[in-house]
């Protein structure tokens, strides 16, 4: 029997994944089909996010840097920017530095204690260059400042999905139509159109029941590029993406009723297919996890790919349990997004993963996670801090080091990295440059 | 109530090392931290094989490692050798270390499989380092270079563990911890908290402290007889209850692997230290007397016995709340998961790091006390998994113990886990926990849980790719070649301490 991969859909997820079965795993399909069709089509977003852990999927897809911003209108990301009752950027990246193994965000509440911490993200490199829409590539020596950030993309979608789209053809994947589908017998059927896929679907206690994207407007560019701006609107959330251009504003509407059910599926591999990205898991998304998710699902469908002789029901069930749990664990973190944008610190969840998460880190500033989680240990303390959490307590070795010396050493850094980043360029200088290389006109930066 | 002063009962490698640990871990706290425990009451002495987390353990303290290996005489241990565990006549080694090279685009084994399949690839023990290493009695400390084989491996130690106590006891009490000689007589508790106050002592000496951890080993005397944490018997599943331990003289060279010789109603080990070799026999009461068990332990010995046999009793299982109160247990006080994989002292350096990492900055939070025993919980539950494994697949039919073992029901979360590497090779991954891949492909593929199916990835992989894999155990000899001999490399590393001791 031939081996051929149905993918469903005619999203940006879709010929994601098109392009990542011809390129992962070549030689295990002879055919991969995509079969989109009006009752598929899904309104694709005009920007998108591609956070840090992305970079190795676009890897993994043969997307350099350069097809990236010739082909999909890339900028640098650099994390977010939070607005609510304050500006907290939420960036890619390392907060101050830890001193004898206490993590820093202990060292920073004991300045608070006594009003001599600046606010928490101006101890963060990445930040920095953030809020000041300055960018350089990471230096790769770990003694440097410049080390201690990461970047991500902001993509423009339209561009991305015909760039998408050209290299998964180019790669061998096929077109064919609904029809085509029912006709032949397809060894493994992905879901990426995107909607709710049967079967049970679970939702989450701490996120609205439902959402909609109720506007999204694209403008000329204008604004920060190294940010995407988070606000909290009354009836729901505003986002501004910044790809090189336009400048696209999207409204979310998370009250009740709207068009998307927020959750997840109970199974999202049954029998022989298997749904992806929108199809297996529906959140507001503040943070716009929908390649951070994408890429850990095809990365775990390609480790426990069907073999001969084995019966399907064992690798689907471990792909179940692994796949939910990234999602919820995923979903804890846009729950607390959408804390951050509500009053601070009066929040309790009712997920026992997140409400241990909260209570621990309310109680002394430790990092909970989990098993199969996406986000990292400093990616959460950073949340929390920038939602308003924090610790009533903080570990008593940052208690221990005298007050003085701490607030000598941090302030130091601060200046450091105020310093290392007003002498970078501007990202969009630092873009010209690139795009001119790429050109075979390089400037001077 | 703010903690100031620690009182740790009971010494051992479990005191001592807690000792040590907090002493160092918290010593900018200024913390009063003393320890009691009497020269009447003998220690378990527990995990003279250890695993290469104690290291780290070492390295935080700032131990010098020469020094320590010749104070304790202690050899390197790269894994343990499993012998007649599956079938008798079966040998494997789990190693503390990979399979494959150093890059790998899929979990190495699914890559052996194929090969094995096709009659290219013999032992997947071959393919790692360690157990050639191993195998071939010879030594060499790990490369930092992620491209290079001697990347692939780490090591601990077989040591003296009452020696390792002393020297941590000279450590801590060097770093202010205070030592107590004496036998404690009672607890006195706080009427309304319940917390406990002090330990009364014989001399009629009372320690009191704001924090309490239990290193009494098995008896548990403040977290179990006193503070009432229930212990959860696991000796259904690990079914071994008893161990008879005695050391004997060196016989042949001391090898960097320790020895586990399955037996009609459990399993022997086999410690080679510099100057002496542990033995001990770990047995079910239920399938076999203590006579009988101490027949097979001394009628096995490669050489004289260095005194009489000690007898152990004890039982599987742990303590789902480690930490009550005030009261904190740390060691055999908390629970025991038998000595199999050597996880005794990991555990107690758990606890010390989990402690460390949760100690109360004001009073004791109910939040702290959650965390620490969610987080041992999980530790112990993990653990527990991968032992049961070693009884469990086995097809030893020759005694009501291997017939108890095989067919008995198991934990669904090791059941899972079986399922899953026995139909496509796939290893269930998890963050936090001891044991992980190797470690598991070790134990399944050494006693005979050979997969149905593989990642159909290593069958795409390119013949290119496939030769330079099948070219793997020529240069892991290559590089084995110039090792020195085991025992040459403790000797040249680190003298021993001492003649071998009564």
């Amino acid at each position: 029997m031939s081996r051929t991969v149905f993918i469903l859909g005619d999203t940006v997820e879709a010929w994601a994944t098109g392009l990542y079965v011809r390129r992962v795993l070549d030689k295990l399909v002879d055919n991969v089909v995509i079969a989109p069709s009006a009752e598929h089509r899904t309104s694709e977003p005009s920007a998108l996010v591609a956070p840090p852990q992305t970079k190795r999927f676009f890897s993994s897809l043969g997307l350099t840097e350069e097809i990236l911003f010739r082909e999909a209108g890339a900028s640098f990301l650099l994390g977010a920017e939070i607005r609510a009752q304050e500006t907290f950027t939420l960036a890619y990246g390392q907060y101050g530095v830890p001193a004898n193994s206490v993590p820093f965000h202990h060292f920073w509440m004991r300045m608070m204690d006594v009003d001599a911490a600046a606010p928490f993200d101006h101890y963060s490199f990445g930040a920095e260059l953030a809020r000041s829409g300055r960018f350089v590539h990471p230096s790769p020596d770990p003694k440097r400042i410049e080390s201690s950030f990461d970047y991500g993309y902001t993509l423009e979608g339209t561009a991305f999905g015909a760039c998408l789209r050209a290299q998964a053809l180019s790669a061998g994947v096929m077109q064919a139509s609904a029809q085509d589908i029912e006709e032949v017998s397809p060894w493994l059927v992905l879901d990426c159109t995107g909607r709710e896929s049967r079967g049970n679907w679970v939702s989450w206690p701490d996120l609205p029941e439902s959402f909609s994207v109720d506007e999204e407007v694209s403008e000329e560019p204008s604004g920060n590029l190294s940010v995407y701006t988070v606000q909290r609107l009354a009836d729901g959330v505003s986002i501004c993406l910044h790809p090189r251009k336009p400048t696209v504003t999207r409204r979310l509407g998370i009250s009740a009723g709207g068009e998307c059910r927020t959750g997840r599926s109970e199974a999202p591999w049954r029998g022989n297919a298997v749904s992806l990205g929108g199809s297996a898991c529906q959140l507001p998304g503040l943070h716009s996890p929908q390649f951070l998710l994408l890429h850990a699902q095809l990365d775990l469908l390609a480790s426990l790919l069907p073999a001969e002789n084995v019966a399907v029901d064992v690798v689907a069930a471990e792909y179940n349990r692994r796949a939910t749990r990234m999602m919820d664990n995923v979903a804890d973190f846009d729950a607390l997004a959408l804390t951050s944008l509500k009053k601070a610190g009066l929040w309790r969840y009712s997920a026992p993963s997140l409400a241990r998460k909260a209570e621990q880190f309310v109680s002394r500033g430790r990092p909970v996670t989990y098993d199969d989680e996406l986000y990292s240990e400093q990616d959460w303390i950073a949340a929390f801090i920038g939602a308003g959490f924090l610790p009533e307590r903080v570990s008593p070795l940052a208690l221990a080091a005298p007050l003085e010396a701490v607030e000598r050493n941090y302030e130091g850094l601060r200046r450091a990295i105020v310093q290392a980043a007003s002498r970078l360029p501007d990202q969009q200088q630092y873009l010209d440059h690139l795009l001119s290389i790429q050109q075979g006109a390089p400037n001077a930066v | 109530m703010q903690v100031r002063r620690i009182v740790i009962a009971g010494g051992g490698t479990a005191g001592w090392m807690t000792a040590a640990g907090l002493s160092k871990l918290l010593g900018p706290l200024g913390l009063d931290i003393c320890l009691v425990e009497s020269e009447q009451i003998g220690t378990v002495g527990v995990g003279e094989a250890t695993l290469p987390h104690m290291r780290f353990f070492n390295r935080t303290l700032g131990l010098d490692e020469r020094e320590l290996m010749a104070f304790t005489n202690a050899t390197f241990k790269l894994g343990i050798e499993f012998r007649d565990w599956a079938r008798i006549g079966d040998s494997y080694v789990h190693p503390f270390g990979d399979y494959g090279p150093a890059d790998q685009e899929i979990p190495f084994h699914h890559v052996w499989h194929r090969l094995h399949a096709e009659g290219r690839a013999g032992r997947i023990d071959d393919f790692s380092l360690p157990v050639r290493m191993s195998e071939r009695g010879k030594f060499d400390f790990p490369s930092t270079d992620p491209d290079n084989l001697l990347s692939t491996f780490s090591y601990a130690y077989q040591l003296d563990a009452s020696l390792y106590a002393k020297y941590l006891r000279r450590f801590s009490e060097a770093n202010g911890v205070r030592r107590i000689e004496g036998r404690i007589m009672s607890v006195e508790r706080n009427g309304d908290s319940g917390d406990i106050r002090a330990l009364a002592l014989e001399s009629g000496e009372r320690l009191e402290g704001e924090l309490f951890i239990d290193c009494t080993g098995f008896r548990a005397m403040l977290i179990g007889k006193e503070m009432g944490a229930e212990f959860d018997d696991w000796s259904n599943w690990l079914p071994c209850d008893r161990a008879i331990a005695v050391a004997c003289e060196m016989a042949g060279e001391s090898v960097a692997y320790t020895r586990a010789t399955a037996r009609p109603a459990g399993w022997q080990w086999r410690i080679p230290l510099q100057h002496r070799t542990g033995n001990g026999h770990v047995y079910s009461s239920d399938c076999m007397s203590d006579d009988e068990a101490a027949d097979i332990l001394l009628g096995s010995l490669e050489a004289k016995a260095l005194g009489d046999p000690k007898f152990l009793r004890f039982k599987a299982g742990m303590r789902p709340k480690q930490w009550v109160g005030n009261c904190v247990s740390i060691g055999l006080s908390s629970g025991f998961l038998e000595p199999l994989e050597s996880t005794s002292i990991y555990l107690i350096q758990a606890g010390i790091t989990a402690l460390a990492e949760l100690m109360p900055s004001g009073g004791v939070d109910t939040r702290d006390i959650e965390e620490f025993n969610r987080v041992m919980q999980l530790e112990y539950d993990r653990i527990r998994d991968f032992l049961i494994l070693h009884y469990h697949v086995t097809e030893r039919d020759d005694s009501d113990f291997w017939n108890y073992v095989r067919t008995m029901s198991i934990p669904d979360s090791l059941r899972e886990k079986i399922e899953l590497f026995r139909s496509r090779g796939v290893v269930q991954e998890y963050k936090d926990g001891l044991f992980l891949h190797p470690s598991w492909v070790a134990v399944y593929l050494g006693q005979r849980v050979m997969p149905q199916g593989r990642d159909p990835r290593a069958d795409a992989m390119d013949e290119a790719r496939l030769n330079e894999m099948l070219d793997l155990p020529a240069q892991i000899e290559r590089k084995l070649d110039p090792c020195a001999a085991h025992e040459d490399a403790v000797k040249s590393y680190c003298k021993p301490r001492m003649a071998a001791p009564s």
